[in-house]
Order: C-alpha cells, then structure tokens, then sequence
C-alpha cells in the first residue's frame, strides 16, 4: 500500500536525508556519487540524480495544480 | 488540499471516466488483471493491489482519494500510485523479483522495494522520482547512515532494473 503520507512529506524527509551526507554539502557529495557511476555499468547514475532533484525540489516554491495526463 | 469525512458525490460520468483513467494508466504500465474504482475513502492511500489465484486474478483498486491526491501538487500522482501498486504484483508474479523479495523479507522493505520497482515501470520521470524519494524517505527510517542509505537504494534500483 502506498501509505497516507503526503509526497512534500516525503521530500521533505528525504531533504533531511541527504542533509546528513558527508562532506560539505550534501549536492557535493551526490555529484562525486554520480561521476562515478556515470563510468561503472554497475552502478545507477539515475537513482542519484533522482535524489539531487528531491534536494532542489525541497527549495522550491509548490507548483500549480496538476493536470490529469491523457495518453 | 481540502481533505472531508466522505468523497463528494460524482456523476456516473465521472465514475467511469475515473475507471478509464485507471485503467489506461494501469495497463501501460504492464498490470495483468482487474482494475476497479470504489467512490469511497481507503483510509491507507488510495490504491490496493489484491492477490489472486492468477495474475489474471489479481485486482487494483482505486479509491476516491487517489484522485484528490493526484489533484494536489503537494501529493503523489496518480501515476505513481498505480505504479507502486503496479510494483507489488511484479514482486510478486516475476519470478526473478519474487527471489528478490525472498532477500529483503519484512512488509517495509516490501514497500521499499514496490515503489522502486513502479518507479522503473513509469517512463514519466517526474512520477519516477517521487516513487524513488518515497523508498528512500522509508529505508531511511531504518536507522542506516544516509550514505549507506542512498548507496543501497542505487543499488537496489540498479538490480530490479536488470529483472524488468
């Protein structure tokens, strides 16, 4: 079940999260994650991507009211 | 977003749009059984997937909040709901990914791992990511160090992808 807890929650926690990294800052640390997996076909640049937005995100203002996509 | 004790009324319209709407979503992102909508509050998040005898079998239900929270900006979309539930029956039905459950047993890894497995179903990267932020938000809670953390979800993320 996806549970109750609202998605700003949810980025709110993960901002936090990632306030915790090592090093100076967290957008610093994430950056090194990501070169390094950028050339390891092990590794996920993605995922750590995905979590720099979640710390850009947690800056920002709401946005407007989604509209429903139609495909 | 105004949240009531009971949904609004809707006309029938509307319910069957709903269903479609669901349905469209649920289907493109590989969902193998019934979809319904229940113009009713859940009470646990708007969405529920059911195990059935078959994948054929299997149900995804969608309540009335689902779509108040996908009407919010501050909330999941629709999308990412149905794609985490999406998830739970791919944990489930594949094979490769059942084995992967077996490895991280517990309902909250579960959760973890449906919201990673929906954020891979999803080719809308801005419902992927918040599937990604939710099993982040909750394996953080497991009291590992946020590193450990996010190495773990890369991984995890980069292992499901190969079974999909």
């Amino acid at each position: 079940m996806m549970g109750r807890k609202k998605l700003s929650a949810v980025k709110a926690e993960v901002a936090a999260l990632l306030g915790r990294l090592p090093g100076q800052s967290p957008r610093a640390w994430l950056d090194k994650e990501i070169e390094s997996a950028k050339g390891d076909g092990g590794r996920d640049a993605e995922t750590l991507e995905m979590l720099c937005a979640a710390l850009e995100r947690a800056a920002r203002k709401p946005k407007a009211p989604r509209r429903p996509t139609k495909r | 977003m105004e949240r009531h004790d009971q949904p609004k009324s809707i006309l029938a319209s509307e319910h069957r749009a709903r269903l479609r709407r669901a349905n469209r979503i649920g289907r493109r992102l590989g969902f193998a059984g019934r979809v319904e909508y229940r113009h009713v509050y859940s009470r646990s998040g708007g969405a529920q997937y059911g195990v059935g005898p078959s994948a054929d079998e299997d149900i995804l239900v969608l309540y009335a909040e689902a779509f108040e929270r996908d009407a919010d900006p501050a909330d999941f979309s629709l999308e990412a709901l149905i794609a985490h539930e999406c998830g739970h029956q791919r944990l489930i039905r594949n094979q490769d990914l059942r084995a992967v459950l077996a490895k991280f047993p517990g309902e909250q890894l579960e959760e973890v791992l449906a919201s990673l497995v929906g954020s891979l179903l999803l080719s809308e990267t801005e419902s992927a990511q918040t599937l990604v932020w939710k099993a982040t938000a909750e394996l953080g809670e497991l009291g590992m160090t946020a590193a450990s953390t996010v190495r773990f979800i890369e991984r995890l993320r980069q292992l499901l992808r190969r079974f999909l």
